[in-house]
């Protein structure tokens, strides 16, 4: 605007509109003071400035919406990525079950998702079943258990926590139930609805879940072998727990007042191969398994129980890593490699095995074997299971067990 | 020492103690009991979320924050901070002083100054509780539910007396856990404020002998005047009182204890209803002339009224007179007899009553040619000191303060204790007179004169302290004489 227009504007701004004296203001021809210092009446000033205001609030709350608009955007970007990422976690199989389950459950994925990224169909099931199931996990004291039945072989797991007590006896579960050898007994109850649950999680992939500190799992059953004759067993997984403080620990006390029969006896010793491998070191465990199973062996042997023990096996768990990390190019028997890689790491315990059979009136047979339940991801899931490990622990226990013909309650031929 | 001590657990490969504060041993058998595994529990019922406990135990009032974790495997874990305090003292900001420690144990270094926030938490006498009997401890676990918007509502659950009497509380975050029917597959019940509730019961006139629940024994002081219990809605509250063998049901929040209610004496019971008709029909002659004879009656009564009425001071005959009435009454209060027995004989003889809650107290009568016969008496407040006792002071016979015997009740006291005893219990001012008629006014007699004077200035001012020194101070003052 020339300066004669701009002076005309201002002589007549009285007569113009609130509408054109804005237009002028916010092209940037006229500014508010020269229109006071031209006249412009105070009524008119007070119209234009609450309309500028009015303009400004405006503006501003159209920058706002777009700025909030902006950060919704960036934030539906933020959470993509983050669930671009998860998934892509998920499909290396960076992350564990338990974590894939609280985002499911936060519907922060959902399995769609997983489905539409390309995950395994097996797995998604798997997974699935790991989500949804709600088996409750009780704590079962010593004191809870139902006194052990006479006239069956006792089968000790024991181990220190993690070492896979549960999932070993899942494993056994499975591959009798699959090979048609499995005969449950209802003589416990709480121990049948374990074996059920053991089986059932692991025909749909998920390993079982962690035992509660202090919790005993006893599972009365039979097995049958190749003559179809049954060998009656007393399954207990001991507690790993019990052996951080194993001397001075009434616990301990409250198990051997337990496991104190006439009943002969299998000893498993489940040794975690993988932490042992790690020298501990993401364990965060006080044990050396080492140091701590020959104690307990003292301690079995100290309150007469190796008097009645057949057999004693020590098991390296977990044993497909260690074949990955050591032997993957070795075409020697599994069970070659298990008895090198324990002569190896785990010789104090063997020789204080072979030591306290030699002072035994009861010559028990010692037997090193390897395990794995399979291929596990996402830590509590099993991508293939491995048959062979847990048929030839069945073989085993069956060989080492007693055998019953017309009930269970006769014992007609020990072994 | 520290109030306060903390202690932390994890779930590693199974669950380990990762942290002890100084001043507690978690192989302690009264804190290894409170560390328990709660992949039991919390760690089932909930999704991605801390969750609040509170345990009572004899010796500790334990709070804790539980944090949804997995252990090194992978697995469903956990880890805790539990922090254990005075048993009778509400902790109010529990939850601050939990997740301050929570996030110094997050932080990356190596410098947990756990010690000084604990050390940092005082106690008051206003958040000591007031003292109250829990019933009786069950072993079950709640749960109840808390808004994270509101936290006020988890501190005031935490505030329930309930928690005594139940083995552990879990406050769970509403929105983040399971459904109910998974809480409870885990064995915990839902706990809401007021399923336990508060009974006071008052004992006014003393004569609670025994509290029972549920037909146990409670250790109370049974004379205390107000006694606050907590039991559980299916709980069964009963007593025996002094005064009667039968076991009384307590009902309601707040109950008195009552004596045994007045036996009145049978005026005369009324006579049965007999149809009037065929009275008046069959009676009408004789009930004419009983009228007639009424009138003569009136008509003579002016003239005979010196010879048949007795003089004013003499008793009165109506059996129907308000006086009367109020006689039986006042005599009536308790109809339980005042009975003594005699415990020891000899030089000393020694006599227990269970009057009321008397059962306290032994009188002694004592034979000495020397300083002469006199009885005494002892209580758990006379510090193991026989005190003397005289007429006067019978009705100065308390128990917590307040007297025991009212209205007639002295006199037949006195008059039981004489006659199971066959000794006169003397009377103060005689007593004095008698071992030195030369003074005038003995020391014991000027201080209860100038206690009479006093009350008589000072009105009522200190009735409880009025109440209570009498009796001491006569005993002290008579045992200088003696």
């Amino acid at each position: 605007m020339d300066q004669h227009k701009k002076n005309i504007a201002l002589q007549n701004c009285n007569h113009l509109q609130i509408g054109d004296l804005i237009k002028l203001i916010e092209n940037g021809n006229i500014t508010l003071p020269e229109f006071i210092q031209a006249g412009l009446t105070n009524t008119k000033v007070q119209e234009l400035q609450a309309k500028i205001k009015q303009v400004e609030s405006d503006q501003k709350r159209e920058s706002d919406r777009l700025e909030k608009e902006k950060m919704e955007e960036e934030n539906r970007r933020n959470l993509l990525e983050s669930r671009r990422q998860l998934i892509d976690q998920i499909l290396r199989k960076q992350i564990g079950a338990e974590k894939i389950k609280r985002a499911i459950e936060a519907d922060f994925i959902s399995f769609n998702d997983l489905e539409a990224a390309g995950l395994n169909k097996t797995i998604i099931t798997s997974l699935k079943h790991f989500c949804k199931t709600k088996s409750v996990t009780k704590r079962t004291t010593i004191e809870d258990l139902p006194a052990m039945e006479e006239a069956r072989t006792d089968l000790y797991f024991v181990g220190v926590p993690g070492s896979g007590k549960s999932t070993m006896l899942a494993g056994l579960l499975k591959t009798a139930t699959e090979d048609g050898k499995l005969l449950p007994d209802p003589y416990n109850n709480a121990g049948s609805i374990y074996q059920s649950n053991l089986i059932t999680d692991l025909n749909r992939g998920v390993l079982p879940n962690a035992t509660i500190a202090g919790s005993y799992n006893y599972v009365a059953l039979s097995l049958k072998d190749e003559n179809g004759k049954k060998h009656p067993f007393n399954i207990v997984e001991i507690p790993g727990e019990n052996y951080v403080n194993m001397f001075n620990n009434a616990e301990v006390e409250g198990i051997l007042r337990y496991i104190k029969n006439d009943n002969k006896k299998i000893l498993v010793f489940v040794i975690d191969s993988l932490a042992h491998d790690n020298n501990y070191s993401d364990s965060e465990s006080p044990l050396d398994q080492n140091q701590a199973y020959t104690n307990i062996l003292q301690m079995f042997k100290q309150n007469g129980i190796l008097e009645k023990t057949d057999a004693i096996y020590l098991v390296a768990n977990k044993f497909d890593t260690i074949i990955e990390n050591y032997y993957a190019h070795d075409g020697r028997q599994y069970g070659d490699l298990g008895v090198e890689f324990l002569n190896k790491n785990f010789l104090h315990f063997i020789e204080n095995c072979k030591t306290a059979r030699d002072e035994s009136r009861n010559q028990f047979r010692i037997k090193i074997l390897p395990f794995s339940i399979g291929n596990v991801v996402y830590n509590n899931i099993i991508e293939s299971f491995n048959k062979d490990f847990s048929n030839s622990f069945m073989n085993l226990v069956i060989h080492d067990s007693f055998v019953v013909k017309g009930g269970v309650s006769k014992v007609l031929q020990t072994k | 020492m520290e109030q306060f001590h903390l202690i932390i657990q994890k779930t590693t490969t199974g669950l380990l103690i990762e942290y002890s504060s100084p001043g507690i041993d978690p192989k302690n058998p009264n804190v290894i009991n409170t560390l328990e595994d709660e992949r039991a529990y919390v760690t089932q019922v909930v999704k991605d979320s801390d969750v609040y406990s509170i345990q009572i135990t004899p010796h500790y009032r334990i709070y804790s924050l539980i944090v949804i974790d997995v252990d090194i495997f992978g697995r469903s874990g956990f880890y805790e901070f539990k922090l254990y305090g005075p048993r009778d003292y509400l902790l109010e900001n529990f939850n601050a002083i939990l997740q301050e420690i929570k996030e110094i144990y997050n932080q990356d270094t190596s410098n947990k100054p756990y010690e000084s926030i604990l050390s940092a938490i005082l106690l008051t006498p206003t958040n000591r509780l007031a003292d109250f009997i829990p019933g009786k401890r069950n072993n079950n676990k709640y749960y109840s539910f808390y808004d994270e918007t509101n936290i006020e509502s988890l501190k005031e659950v935490f505030r329930d007396k309930g928690v005594f009497l139940i083995n552990k509380l879990y406050a769970l975050n509403k929105v983040k856990a399971y459904d109910e029917n998974v809480i409870h597959s885990v064995g915990l019940l839902p706990f809401s404020k007021g399923i336990f509730k508060e009974v006071t019961i008052t004992n006014p006139h003393h004569v609670l002998k025994e509290l029972f629940l549920n037909n146990e024994k409670l250790e109370v002081i049974n004379l205390r005047e107000e006694i606050k219990i907590l039991v559980e809605p299916k709980d069964v509250l009963t007593y025996s009182t002094l005064d009667r063998n039968a076991i009384q049901s307590v009902s309601g929040s707040f109950f008195q204890i009552e004596r045994k209610p007045l036996e009145h004496k049978p005026i005369q019971s009324p006579k049965p209803y007999v149809e009037k008709k065929s009275f008046f029909k069959d009676n009408a002659v004789f009930l004419l002339a009983l009228v007639i004879m009424i009138g003569a009656a009136g008509f003579a009564f002016p003239y005979l009224k010196p010879y048949i009425l007795p003089s004013p001071q003499g008793p009165n005959s109506n059996p129907n007179s308000p006086s009367q009435i109020n006689n039986i009454a006042n005599t009536q209060i308790d109809s339980t007899e005042i009975t003594f027995e005699k415990i020891e004989e000899g030089m000393d003889q020694l006599y227990k009553t269970q009057y009321k809650c008397l059962n306290n107290y032994t009188f002694k009568y004592s034979e000495n040619k020397r300083s002469g016969n006199k009885w005494t008496y002892i209580n758990y407040n006379s510090q193991g000191k026989y005190l003397d006792f005289y007429r006067e002071i019978v009705k100065d016979l308390k128990v917590d303060k307040s007297p025991v015997l009212i209205d007639d009740e002295p006199e037949r006291f006195i008059a039981a204790l004489e006659e199971e005893s066959g000794k006169k219990l003397d009377s103060l001012l005689v007593v004095e007179n008698k071992a030195n008629p030369k003074i005038s006014s003995s020391p014991s007699q000027k201080s209860l004169e100038d206690k009479s004077n006093k009350q008589t200035e000072e009105g009522k001012k200190d009735e409880t302290n009025n109440a209570l020194n009498p009796l001491d101070n006569v005993s002290t003052k008579n045992e200088g004489n003696n």
